[in-house]
């Protein structure tokens, strides 16, 4: 019978409580907002939640773009090569640029 | 984004927390009270009731100020209310929970077990999300205290 009435008052103070954690969160909000080093946390925030994504975003969509640039320019290349009349310490110095340009991407 | 080859997650917690508030909306509206409150507390099922009606909004106007507002203290005021709305919906849940798993007379029965192991997982994620919003808590006021030293 006590186990039974121990149980209802963890659930009577689980569901006040959980309400109460609601309403808490809204004054604690409202607080941390209007109190001071406000824009710092502000700031923080913001960093946390948005600037992370938005900088993972604009680094794929960077990488992305250099992917292309770099495969572009290997395709140039192979077409170029056959046709040029440069010395052998050039051509190589081309190829090996090449080389590492494929692996990269 | 389904097309893709890695393992993508799908956005669950909108999804849940969507029919949680609409099946506590239900049964408010059709009076149909869905547990045994009333053995506890005759107050308790109307905080349940309305705990489990607030965090829902919560959760989506929290979505809303870190996601899209412009507002300056949007992401801050965001981060709380998101805890507050994912506190209150586990609570929510687990207090039906332990009033189920109370219930004396219906513990063998098979649709019973299987929910309360849904339930159960569901906890779970609930606690996961209260788990990632105390860290983001904490991240921003590390970062703030550097910030402020910092300049």
């Amino acid at each position: 019978m006590t186990g039974m009435a121990n149980t209802s008052s963890v659930i009577a103070g689980l569901v006040t409580g959980g309400l109460g954690a609601t309403i808490g969160s809204v004054v604690t909000a409202v607080v941390q907002v209007t109190g001071k080093r406000s824009e710092s946390k502000a700031a923080a925030a913001d960093l946390v939640t948005n600037a992370a994504g938005r900088m993972v975003d604009r680094l794929d969509k960077q990488n992305s773009e250099l992917r292309e640039a770099v495969l572009l320019l290997t395709d140039v290349l192979d077409e170029v090569m056959p046709h040029l009349d440069a010395p052998p310490e050039v051509m190589e110095k081309l190829r090996k640029a090449k080389r590492v340009a494929q692996r990269a991407v | 984004m389904f097309s893709e080859n890695d393992w993508h997650r799908v956005a669950f917690q909108p999804v849940l927390y969507l029919f949680m508030w609409a099946a506590i909306v239900r049964v408010i509206v059709t009076q149909a009270e869905p547990i045994r409150f009333d053995a506890i507390s005759p107050w308790l099922y109307g905080v349940w009731a309305a705990g489990g009606i607030v965090c829902a909004p919560l959760a989506g106007v929290a979505w809303y100020l870190i996601v899209k507002s412009r507002w300056r203290f949007g992401s801050l005021f965001g981060c709380y209310l998101r805890l507050g709305a994912d506190v209150g919906m586990l609570l929510t849940l687990l207090a039906f929970h332990l009033v189920r798993v109370m219930c004396h007379q219906c513990h063998n029965l098979e649709e019973n077990i299987f929910s309360r192991y849904m339930i159960a997982s569901l906890l779970m994620f609930l606690l996961s999300l209260v788990v990632r919003d105390l860290w983001a808590i904490v991240s921003i006021t590390v970062i703030a205290k550097r910030i402020d030293r910092d300049g």
